[in-house]
């Protein structure tokens, strides 16, 4: 019985859709369900974007804020967001459509809000009702019911369905009509408001689509609008991130508007995996050359490679570190091939645990092992890298806090590196980010700092 | 006639005829001289009608929706029909809504509440045996029925349900339990219907007991509302349930379920041949049935949407947070025991980050390694769809198979709502129980059985309960620490507060309940002559409470002291009933001698000024004992009762304490009273105007200085800008985020 609790005990699919859908812009995400069912996501949400507030306790002296002046029953309880039926057992036994009904009407009647969307708990679901017909009788914006929100199945699976259940609920059939677009256009599938750092990863890859003349329609599920929603079939391209989240999106408006699809070949993490989504984007959409001098991105590629030159350097000189340095990874086959790889391509690292949290994806899994495969120099070397992160003595792990947490009880002596919620209880203000030059940067600079506490 | 109570089961599909037997076996039992409670466990509510000679008895079920907990009495649902035979109807949701089964257990859990069956000595369920769910199943759970009868006419699906009964019978006993009274033979006249029934009885191993043959008595007696039994002639009739209720005041021989599986079914009942010919029939049927179902299912949802939008939500408290979550957060504490939830990926994760986010907190915030927070004993069999529909025990089971491998001292397994909703009785596991492992099982049922405080104290009792020895006799200098406050930050500090005092007092800690223990301390509860209460909240004094009738315990009468009287209060009080005073007095004067240096010197700027405060907490003596001592004054104090319990703010009887729910009754309070400082622990958006504003944790850090040091932060704050001058720039928040 394995005490790896990611393997036993991770965010599922409930959180992945409650997430995905939390990340759109004005949207009210009510969930069917007890308020033990609320309380994470609510005050998960709340720190993790900055956006307005929909209820704050105690404050009804802005007539614009739409509070209700009770503090024990209206749908909050007292924190921000995600309102909830706080179904009882008694729910349970004659239905929860009275509860869902009165929700409805109060929320309607007090927010200003674009979407709805109702998200069944997992006790809920059993008893199959269903708040569809409620909701498109007290309603007349779009509204994404999840009436079975998966019991134990993966995060991307949620998120999966619920971005996809958000297109159904918003988009016609046909594109928008007399929008024209001088430089090409393009929409991001896959990110969500739960992965860490996700503000400055999309700043970072605005940054650099900026510098491409490319235009970023829709960060679909990061921070989209309705509009931006819309607007998703008039795109030149639809880049897929974590393909486990978001390649059945890419495919379905394919069929649906004709929109051609861009798989990236791991997350932009790394100035190799930057360089190489740059210079196909480049091709696909006819964008500026990347090769010659005067491309911005290039320019800032290669800045940033001297700087990171400069204090690898540094520590390679007097330690002769980080190369051979172990290192042990937590995440979903995106995260774990992605990372990876720019720790072993780039820094010299070696893998001593990849430990896998989320859906198969057999693509990516044979992207890792080939990796492994080039960097062997005979075949045993990397055999048993795939297993429980709570076995590993690598100086450096990535995961989550939990996972960090946990190891800290163990007797080695190692730096752990934040890739994935939850986080240890720091609030970050100033964006960071893992994706883009700046990201990479970063990442180099958590890994420096951290070989320092074992040199 | 064997007197002793028994409970027994009649089962069988609907429509076979099962409450026309039912209440004919209880009128016949009746007759006996038996006192009989008949109850229905079918959503039509009809299975007493003859016994009520045709009057519609209220359900227990609609009864509950109506009815406030507090306010149910069982006698609004409890009828006595012929023969002064107790009829009850389970009853059941409107079709289409809710889950029938979850309605059957909670009908049992108000009868056993209310001691319905109590004087009564033979008990019949009746029950549809169509749908063999969780809850449909609970009367032959071992707690309920003592013997199942299948009634079944010689039509396949009849036997198919009686089959299934026996699927459901053979689950909860295993191989070896013994429940099946037998069959009742309900004649339908089909074609070699005796065969077929024969040949099934025979198969399952099990006697037919009766057989009611087609008869009119049935038809006269149904047009007369009665039963058989009451009716003059028909004897023939009649001596039939005589028999039966013979069988059951007689020995009751009991067998084991032996289900066939379907092909057997098929062979026995049908033969393979006239199987395939029946399943070609329906694949013919099959279109027309779709395009029914289809009209079907329209008509249904528009009447259920317009049911919907016309009902109302009871009135009933919110709960906050779930019993299984609490639980939980509570058994983790354990250390040498495994935790189980039998729950949803989902359920288990929330609880995982309730018990892992003091300790990352505490971790990254201030160095320290709490294990029981980092890194608990704690796995989820994690629920799927097919659980839900299936039953999960089977994956339990297996969990705990593998947990057992370990040899832990202790399994505590505990249910969320979606294995409380599908019927999953947890309560088996703990035969798995070995000479190593001790098992316990705690139905939380997620938030079914309550919520978050419900879960601690279901799991604090029921560790108690099932380890505790009583027969243990206290002995030695040792002490206990109950109702430690698990998720909060502050909790490590205190207790490291009083386990400084108590090392200077030569007294130790035998256990620690709510906190960081073993499974052996929770044995040895007793050894300690006397009990400390960490936080002073209504879970806490109920716990008290409870241990003090159930283990005739002491306790010292207040919490872990915060500020610097109650400080010196508690000090004197434990040190008297340990006998060692002689060892207080350097630690008390020396505390003394700076809280009064610290009064004197904060007295200048506090002394006057007025308070209006807003909390959640409880018992803020500490707080106003030191506020006097300096010279302020509190004109009102808000109380949030969030959790719907006792509140006592303050033994002082001059305060006034006022429990509100309207965010408008403080800011009233706060025009009308001008408070120089307005405290709160749940907002600091207070609203404008001219005052201090100021939080306290809802956890506070006891000892001496406590008091002191809350005042000192107070006095800064009139000594210095009140607000930071970013309150100011909420309009740009406005400008660019709103």
């Amino acid at each position: 019985m394995t005490k790896h609790y990611s393997k036993n005990i991770s965010p599922d699919s409930i959180t992945g859709s409650i997430m995905a859908l939390e990340g759109v812009k004005n949207i009210i995400v009510l969930i069917n369900g007890p308020m033990g069912c609320k309380f994470y996501h609510s005050s998960t949400s709340e720190f993790l974007t900055i956006r307005p507030i929909l209820y704050v306790p105690g404050e009804d002296d802005n007539e614009k804020k739409p509070v209700s002046n009770t503090f024990l029953n209206n749908y909050f309880f007292m924190q921000p967001r995600v309102p909830c039926t706080y179904l009882d057992g008694y729910d349970y036994v004659y239905g929860t459509l009275p509860k869902i009904k009165d929700a409805i009407i109060y929320l309607r009647d007090n927010i200003d809000f674009d979407i709805m969307a109702i998200i069944n708990s997992p006790g809920a679901c059993l008893i199959g009702d269903n708040p569809s017909l409620l909701a498109k009788e007290l309603l007349d914006i779009p509204v994404v019911v999840i009436e079975s929100p998966g019991l134990s199945e993966d995060f991307d699976d949620g998120y999966k369905k619920a971005s996809n259940l958000l297109l159904d609920s918003i988009l016609t059939n046909e594109k928008i009509k007399n929008i024209t677009h001088k430089r090409p256009l393009v929409n991001i599938l896959g990110l969500s408001i739960y992965d860490l750092y996700h503000e400055g990863n999309k700043a970072e890859l605005m940054n650099i689509f900026t510098k491409m003349d490319i235009d970023t329609g829709c960060f679909l599920c990061m921070e989209s609008s309705l509009e931006d929603i819309k607007k998703i079939p008039n795109a030149d391209l639809n880049i897929v991130l974590y393909p486990e989240r978001s390649l059945e999106t890419a495919q379905k408006l394919k069929e649906a508007y004709g929109t051609d699809f861009y798989v990236c070949d791991c997350l932009p993490i790394g100035f190799d995996a930057i360089e190489k989504m740059v210079k196909d984007l480049c091709e696909l959409l006819k964008s500026k050359n990347y090769e010659i001098e005067e491309n911005l991105v290039k320019q800032e590629a290669e800045k940033s490679r001297a700087k990171a030159w400069y204090y690898i350097n540094q520590t390679f000189l007097r330690y002769g570190k980080p190369k051979g340095v172990y290192f042990a990874l937590e995440g979903n086959w995106s995260q774990i091939y992605s990372y990876s790889k720019f720790f072993m391509d780039y820094l010299g690292m070696l893998p001593e645990c990849l430990s896998l949290v989320g859906p198969e994806n057999e693509i990516l899994e044979e992207k890792t092992k080939e990796l492994l495969s080039k960097h062997a120099q005979k075949e045993e070397v990397f055999k048993d890298v795939f297993k429980d992160i709570q076995e590993s003595k690598a100086e450096l792990v990535f995961g989550n806090a939990n996972t960090i947490a946990s190891l800290k009880l163990n007797k080695h002596i190692f730096c752990g590196i934040e890739i994935a919620l939850p986080g240890m209880g720091y609030t970050d203000i100033i964006p960071k980010a893992h994706f883009g030059f700046k990201g990479s940067l970063f990442l180099i600079e958590q890994v420096l700092n951290g070989l320092m506490s074992n040199l | 006639m064997n007197k002793n109570k028994i409970e027994f089961a009649v089962y069988g599909k609907g429509g076979i005829g099962k409450s026309t037997i039912s209440a004919n076996i209880s009128a016949a039992l009746a007759i006996k001289g038996n006192k009989v409670m008949q109850i229905g466990c079918d959503p039509k509510h009809d299975s007493t009608r003859y016994l009520m000679h045709g009057e519609i008895i209220p359900t227990v079920v609609e009864y509950l929706r109506k009815t406030p907990e507090d306010k149910a009495l069982l006698s609004d649902v409890l009828r006595k029909g012929c023969f002064g035979i107790k009829c009850i109807e389970a009853g059941g949701p409107r079709p289409g809504v809710g889950c029938a089964g979850r309605g059957v257990i909670s009908a049992f859990e108000f009868l056993k509440k209310h001691h319905a069956k109590d004087d009564c000595n033979r008990i019949l369920y009746d029950v549809l045996g169509d749908v063999v769910c969780g809850g449909f199943a609970v009367p032959v759970r071992k707690e309920y029925a003592d013997a199942v009868f299948l009634v079944t006419s010689g039509e396949y699906m009849s036997l198919y349900a009686a089959n299934n009964i026996l699927r459901g019978v053979r689950n909860y006993d295993g191989e070896n339990g013994k429940r099946v009274a037998g069959i009742i033979y309900n004649e339908r006249k089909i074609s070699d219907e005796d065969g077929r029934v024969n040949r099934f009885a025979k198969a399952v191993n099990l006697p037919i007991i009766v057989k009611v043959p087609r008869s009119n008595a049935f038809s006269y007696a149904e047009e007369e509302n009665m039963t058989v039994m009451e009716i003059e002639g028909f004897e023939a009739e009649k001596e039939i349930f005589t028999k039966i209720a013979d069988y059951i005041d007689g020995q009751l021989p009991l067998y084991k379920a032996l289900p066939l599986d379907d092909d057997e079914l098929e062979n026995v009942v049908l033969g393979t041949e006239k199987r395939r010919k029946v399943f070609e029939e329906k694949s013919t049927d099959n279109n027309d049935l779709v395009i029914k179902s289809d009209i079907d299912n329209k008509d249904f949802s528009d009447s259920c949407l317009d049911n919907s939008l016309k009902e109302e939500v009871p009135e009933r408290m919110p709960l906050y947070g779930c019993a299984f979550n609490g639980a939980t957060t509570e058994a983790i504490h354990v250390r040498d025991a495994y935790i189980i939830a039998h729950a949803p990926k989902a359920c288990s994760f929330y609880a995982w980050q309730n018990i892992t986010s003091p300790g990352r907190r505490n971790l990254f915030n201030r160095g320290i390694l709490m294990p029981s927070s980092l890194n608990p004993n704690f796995f989820s069999t994690n629920m799927n769809h097919a659980d839900a529909v299936f039953g999960g025990m089977d994956k339990l089971r297996k969990k705990v198979t593998e947990a057992l491998l370990n040899k832990p001292k202790l399994i505590i397994v505990i249910s969320s709502c979606v294995s409380g909703i599908i019927g999953d009785d947890i309560k088996q596991i703990e035969e798995m129980s070995t000479k190593d492992t001790l098992i316990i099982a705690i139905n939380a049922d997620g938030d079914i059985e309550g919520d978050y405080m419900k879960g601690i104290e279901m799991c604090r009792h029921i560790l108690m309960e099932k380890l505790a020895n009583k027969d243990i006799i206290p002995c030695g200098k040792f002490v206990n620490i109950i109702n430690e406050t698990g998720v909060s930050n502050n909790s490590s500090i205190n207790f490291n507060t009083i386990k400084s005092f108590l090392d200077k007092l030569g007294i130790e800690i035998n256990c620690r309940l709510g906190g960081d223990t073993t499974t052996q301390n929770i044995i040895n509860f007793k050894k300690a002559s006397l009990n400390l209460i960490a936080d002073d909240n209504p879970t806490g004094r109920m716990l008290e409470s409870w241990l003090k009738d159930n283990y005739q315990v002491n306790f010292i009468e207040k919490s872990f002291p915060i500020g610097f009287k109650q400080t010196v209060k508690w000090l004197n009080e434990l040190a008297e009933f340990f006998n060692c005073k002689d060892k207080l007095y350097g630690i008390v004067e020396n505390q003394k001698e700076i809280y009064e240096k610290e009064i004197a010197m904060l007295k200048p700027v506090l002394n006057g000024k007025t308070i209006l405060m807003t909390t959640i907490n409880t018992n803020l003596d500490w707080l106003i004992s030191a506020c006097k001592d300096v010279g302020m004054k509190f004109v009102w104090i808000g109380v949030i009762n969030y959790l719907h319990q006792d509140i006592m703010i303050t033994e002082d009887s001059k305060i006034k304490v006022e429990e509100y729910t309207h965010w408008d009754t403080a800011k009233d309070y706060i025009k009308k009273l001008h408070p120089d400082l307005v405290i709160s622990n749940h907002t600091q958006r207070v609203g404008a105007g001219d005052y201090v504003a100021e939080a306290i944790p809802m956890t506070l850090v006891c000892g001496f200085q406590s008091g002191i040091n809350i005042l000192k932060r107070w006095a800064k704050l009139f000594e210095t800008k009140r607000n930071g001058e970013w309150m100011n720039d909420k309009a740009l928040f406005e400008k660019y985020f709103a």
